[in-house]
């Protein structure tokens, strides 16, 4: 994977032919995707990107007095362990989307990069990013979105906050003989039946 | 045939452990063990073949689902299920597992019906696969799985609120027929079964083949397959050992070669191998199933749409348009809370605000006959392209889908029924459904999701038109068949499980008939 992200790379991968017409015009330099910080198996973001993640899941899953944030149950860090498994196209994609929302404040209607927004300013950002006029928007927020409150609802912390009481697995399942690391008997008489 | 444990993970026909390259030479070689692979694999075992059933994705047992969405999907699903169509506007789903899909699906069973199959003869020339001579074959297969009705106490709320809309609306609200065996209902059907209740294949058709003597190889992916001539005579690849995970490479040399990855998967390995598209048509007539949900808020009714049996109801007043109307199921589904907070198009503190009322949500999707189908292409690292887009008509569907859930739920009680749109449309009284004919569904807009991909390398009898005859053989190649959803000459509008198993069935019975000929 290219450790630069270049105009060119940029447009071809958002295959968006507005978007060309408008690339003379915008300041891509922001779009560096920058040297991972980290060079261990979960450096999958830099840590630019990291931060920018963080920015965007603490507007998308805010802390209440009921419900923990999502940057305290660290779900941008759970994000950054799973993208390594995903395949090499959509991880490419997902590092030009932080390129492109970071560091390219237009397609927000602003000239300061995502980060760098005041509160009220980040969720205009994201706003404008929501209801965009070119797919990209609309798709890189809504990408953005499910994974946040996806990781965050995954996460048992958030659970006490909307009264879920969670897997069944050693809670209510004991007492049925189920031990999940115990055989069960065939209860399916017809797997190995002939059929005639 | 021998008495087997109930999963076969530790049999002795199953082979997880390389050491070195692997080269096997057998009768059959079947790539994939889904819905159609797995009963490939054990209907020419039970024949007597020789079989060599391949599986990209690891042997998932109930030891290891733990319920835990953040466990279980990464595990379970291709790319952890974050694969999308190429304009981002649907999730498309894909599981990779002992098993393929049936591990993750609702258990839900549709005989394949006879309109259908008529169609299927009539408009696109598919032959010998009318509902009579289907159903022995369809016969088995609900034997096999212990098809059986959903009774009245499998009936959780979540059902209970959309038979209740539906009786209000005068419309047919059913429950489905399901493949589950003393279900304890725990609701977490879609990542996995931990009681092995659901009799998904990797616990029935894949235990079945190995007592028949088929020989099962997880974690193996073939990338090549080599051709001479007319016939297919080697696929190779790679296998990855089960606990060191080490991969060595692996060849198969067999007689007949059976393709059953699924419609993304199969015509993949068919364009990269740049065999049996002399038709042009592999990769192209790509149907989705394009799903749509629904959340409703039921006010003071609590619902917990995670409780129970994940799809228990279902409507298909409209499966087959009337007048230009229909064209879509509706079915009850599970609701918990990553799903839930997915579909509703919230962020921020609107998110906790309605995610507050999580447990009183009820949900329910709409899931259309699609008509106008998409394709798959590589791209130039040769990953699978799901290059598909909602056209017109089928978005009138899912307008109509939702216009029709929002009034049941309305009619059930609802305070707000959410419809997941960027737009945020609420819904609190029957005069704010006609917002709903002004939804845009460009990409991205709403939330959309396929669980059945169909129909990219179709059957029929023209070789010019169609990829496979209606035997499932490739018409380019005299030992190269495909027995998977990828064969459909359509969407079918119904869960496709007994489908592809029921087609599977019959294929195979059909080459063990010209084999004993011969």
């Amino acid at each position: 994977m290219a450790e630069t992200l270049s105009r060119r790379t940029i447009l071809k991968g958002m295959g968006s032919a507005t978007l060309y017409l408008l690339s003379g015009t915008l300041p891509l330099a922001g779009c560096h995707r920058a040297k991972p910080a980290i060079t261990t198996a979960n450096s999958a973001l830099a840590t630019t990107e990291l931060l920018t993640l963080e920015r965007v899941i603490e507007r998308i899953v805010p802390g209440n007095s009921t419900a923990p944030s999502g940057n305290a149950l660290g779900v941008a860090k759970a994000f950054a362990n799973l993208l390594p498994s995903l395949d090499t196209r959509l991880q490419e994609q997902f590092h030009q989307l932080l390129a492109i929302f970071e560091g390219v404040p237009l397609l927000a209607g602003s000239l300061t990069p995502f980060t760098e927004q005041s509160p009220s300013g980040a969720d205009n950002y994201l706003r404008c990013w929501e209801q965009g006029w070119l797919d990209l928007q609309r798709q890189g927020f809504q990408g953005l979105r499910r994974l946040a409150v996806g990781i965050y609802y995954a996460d048992p912390s958030s659970w006490q906050a909307i009264g879920y009481p969670g897997p069944w697995i050693g809670q209510r399942d004991v007492g049925y003989g189920l031990d999940n690391q115990q055989e069960l008997p065939l209860l399916n008489p017809n797997v190995y039946a002939s059929f005639r | 045939m021998t008495t087997l444990p109930f999963t076969a993970i530790d049999h002795p026909n199953t082979f997880s452990s390389p050491s070195g390259a692997v080269q096997l030479e057998t009768d059959v070689c079947v790539i994939g063990s889904g819905a159609g692979g797995a009963v490939m694999a054990a209907e020419l075992a039970e024949g007597g073949m020789q079989v060599a059933l391949l599986e990209k994705g690891p042997y998932v047992t109930r030891k290891q689902m733990n319920q835990r969405e953040r466990d279980m999907i990464p595990l379970l699903f291709e790319d952890a299920a974050s694969r999308t169509t190429k304009d981002g506007g649907m999730v498309v789903l894909h599981a990779h597992c002992v098993g393929g899909t049936t591990v993750v699906n609702n258990a839900i069973c549709f005989d394949p019906p006879a309109w259908l199959l008529e169609e299927w003869a009539k408009q696109h020339g598919v032959v010998g696969i009318s509902e009579r001579e289907l159903a022995p074959s369809v016969a088995k297969v609900n034997f096999i799985l212990n098809v059986q009705e959903i009774v009245t106490p499998e009936i959780n709320a979540n059902a209970q609120v959309m038979l209740r809309g539906a009786k209000a609306l005068n419309l047919s609200g059913k429950l489905f027929r399901h493949n589950r065996t003393g279900c304890l209902q725990s609701g977490f059907c879609v990542v996995g079964c931990s009681y092995d209740r659901k009799q998904n294949m990797h616990i029935t058709y894949v235990p079945r083949a190995l007592s028949f003597g088929a020989r099962l190889y997880p974690e193996t992916q073939i990338e090549l397959l080599h051709q001479e001539g007319k016939y297919l005579k080697m696929a190779s690849g790679f296998i990855r050992h089960r606990q060191t995970r080490q991969q060595f490479p692996l060849s198969v040399k067999a007689k007949l070669f059976v393709v059953c990855g699924g419609a993304i998967s199969t015509p993949a390995l068919l364009l990269a191998n740049a065999i049996a598209n002399s038709s042009g048509q592999v990769g192209k007539n790509l149907y989705c199933h394009p799903t749509a949900p629904v959340l409703a808020d039921m006010g003071d009714e609590v619902v917990k749409a995670y409780q129970g049996i994940p799809q228990v109801s279902y409507l298909d007043d409209y499966l087959r348009p009337v007048n230009g109307f229909g064209g879509f199921l509706l079915e009850s589904i599970f609701a918990g809370p990553s799903l839930s907070a997915s579909f509703l198009p919230r962020w921020g503190k609107d998110l906790h605000e309605q995610m507050a009322h999580f447990n009183h949500f009820a949900a329910a999707f709409v899931q259309i006959r699609d008509e106008e189908p998409g394709r798959i292409w590589l791209d130039p690292s040769g990953i699978p392209v799901v290059d598909y887009a909602l056209d017109s008509r089928d978005a009138a569907k899912i307008r109509q889908g939702y216009r029709m859930l929002a009034e049941l739920y309305l009619q059930a009680g609802a305070r707000v029924v959410h419809i997941p749109h960027s737009a945020t449309p609420v819904i609190t009284k029957k005069a704010d459904l006609s917002v709903i004919q002004q939804l845009s569904l460009a990409p991205a807009k709403t939330s959309l999701l396929s669980a059945h991909q169909m129909g990219t390398c179709r059957m029929g009898e023209d070789p010019r038109r169609t990829v496979v005859d209606s035997r499932g053989k490739a018409h380019d190649l005299e030992n190269l068949y495909i027995a998977d959803a990828s064969v459909f000459p359509t969407a079918i509008g119904l869960n496709p499980q007994i489908t592809v198993a029921s087609i599977a069935t019959h294929f195979a019975r059909q080459l063990l008939r010209d084999r004993s000929k011969s």
